[in-house]
């Protein structure tokens, strides 16, 4: 997913040099520049959700939390996670920055465990395993309740028609 | 891309033309297709001389975007593989000029024969009908298949196509594309993708011994050929064509993704039927675990496609549709993760 302000400015521009110009009605040109001044307006007021950006680092932290108390007493430690770096009220980029950081630490955690396993009693890395599958199915579970279908019919053919 | 820079295109396109055939060129409207989420696809009719006569041409313009799902685009790969299949059991376009030089249309390209048939859409109309027609259904899913055969039996061994990249091993090939893909994956992702990380363990883990290493098309499905009156008039899209197993072909056009809601491979045929034919065609017993690794791997590369999409329009891409397959990656990924777990 792109940032906000990408999308933003990107919208702005394809509507701006792409579509009004290929509109032949003045009126829905006059729409189409309508959007544009929106956007202008809205994108100062705008950032991701805090609620969806705060419920995915809260199981991101909660599945990293398990794997290191499950490996605790082991001689191989899975990688480390540093604390939050912000304060109390952080904005949404802080939150996407830590989101992403902690994207990449089970990424890192999946690696050290396919790299270490038999260092590992099974049953424990088996564990490890299932936990991180766990929070990977659910975090897609919860990003596919937000994904409305695609268009992607309907963008290839240039025109609206009913997708299924 | 605006009107006016359409009509600098036509120009330096003129220009080109000219320089290529000798003689002034005339070139009519550039009409920019809709379909295609990475090179852009442009119509146009073309005239010069051949033999003291004014010849008509009706072509096709392939030009690569500068920010582009596969971006930096290239065309010496696609150009010297249509080349080499003309005449060969495939259906493919006649390939006239290729320019990898940039400076000259700004960004590289191709130029082939526009051939005539329309080319269906993967996704279901409303009510599950299928996308081709019962009548003409068998006919196409038959030349669809021979069509892949011919290509997988093509000797590439000794011809310009053995140029293109990836050839190694039996037993090395299919590690050479996992690589490939990661290596694209990790320069494009915007964020890590965990579910991408512990599939590319399992791929790496279980990557199948290839039966031969063949001109694979890549991109091999439904959407990415042309239909005139029941029959295939031309296989398009070319910009994935490699060398590999042939199973990566199969497994590709096997994927749930290019059937929407129809039972058969494609839309065309069944899962069952394509085994049986290809097998006949290529003298290969096709293994259906080697084509399922395959598919895990195709909603791989699919998830790593629109990834690449979503960094393309970040970095500077105006096409609003990259954007939008952004917030796609999900359903991507939940498709891996399902076809790791047997679903798909």
């Amino acid at each position: 997913m792109n940032s906000l302000e990408r999308i933003l400015e990107g919208i702005m521009n394809s509507l701006t040099t792409e579509v009004v110009p290929r509109i032949n009605d003045a009126f829905a040109r006059g729409q189409a520049l309508a959007i544009v001044d929106l956007l202008r307006n809205l994108g100062p007021r705008l950032e991701w959700s805090h609620a969806i950006l705060w419920q995915q680092i809260e199981a991101q932290e909660a599945v990293l939390s398990r794997v290191a108390e499950l490996c605790a007493g082991q001689a191989i430690k899975p990688p480390p996670v540093a604390p939050r770096s912000f304060g109390e009220h952080p904005n949404a980029n802080e939150l996407v920055a830590r989101r992403d950081e902690l994207n990449g630490i089970v990424s890192a955690t999946l690696i050290w465990l396919d790299a270490e396993r038999r260092k590992l009693p099974a049953a424990l890395a088996s564990e490890v395993e299932s936990a991180l599958r766990r929070y990977m199915h659910e975090q897609l579970q919860r990003d596919m309740s937000l994904t409305a279908m695609p268009l992607f019919k309907e963008i290839s053919k240039g025109a609206k028609t009913a997708a299924t | 891309m605006q009107n006016g820079e359409f009509d600098e295109l036509r120009q330096k396109l003129a220009r080109f033309l000219s320089e290529q055939t000798g003689c002034v060129v005339e070139i009519g409207e550039l009409k920019r297709y809709p379909v295609g989420f990475s090179w852009f696809t442009f119509e146009l009719d073309a005239a010069w001389d051949e033999n003291g006569k004014r010849v008509d041409h009706k072509l096709i313009l392939r030009w690569g975007p500068k920010y582009g799902v596969l971006a930096p685009y290239f065309a010496h790969d696609q150009f010297i593989a249509l080349k080499a299949l003309e005449g060969s059991g495939v259906p493919v376009p006649k390939v006239y000029w290729y320019c990898d030089d940039s400076a000259v249309l700004g960004g590289n390209f191709f130029i082939m024969e526009r051939v005539e048939g329309e080319a269906a859409l993967p996704w279901t109309e409303s009510g599950g009908k299928g996308a081709f027609d019962e009548s003409i259904r068998p006919q196409l899913g038959e030349q669809f298949v021979a069509s892949l055969a011919a290509l997988h039996n093509f000797a590439w061994q000794g011809t310009p196509a053995a140029g293109l990249a990836g050839a190694a091993p039996l037993d090395e090939v299919g590690m050479r594309q996992i690589l490939w893909w990661e290596q694209y994956l990790h320069e494009r992702q915007l964020s890590s993708y965990p579910i991408l990380e512990h599939g590319m363990l399992w791929l790496k883990a279980h990557v199948p011994k290839a039966p031969r290493v063949s001109i694979v098309h890549g991109d091999y499905r439904i959407g990415n050929f042309l239909v005139r009156d029941a029959r295939i008039t031309a296989m398009l899209d070319w910009e994935l064509v490699h060398l590999a197993d042939p199973n990566e072909d199969l497994g590709w056009m096997c994927m749930r993704t290019w059937s929407g809601r129809s039972p058969l491979v494609c839309h065309l045929i069944s899962r069952e039927d394509l085994y049986r034919r290809y097998g006949e065609l290529t003298g290969i017993a096709v293994d259906p675990a080697a084509v399922r690794y395959y598919e895990i791997f195709g909603n791989f590369k699919l998830a790593a496609i629109h990834v690449g999409a979503a960094r393309s329009f970040e970095d500077g891409s105006a096409d609003l549709r990259m954007a939008a397959m952004g917030p796609q990656i999900a359903r991507m990924l939940l498709q891996v993760e399902r076809s790791l777990e047997g679903e798909l």
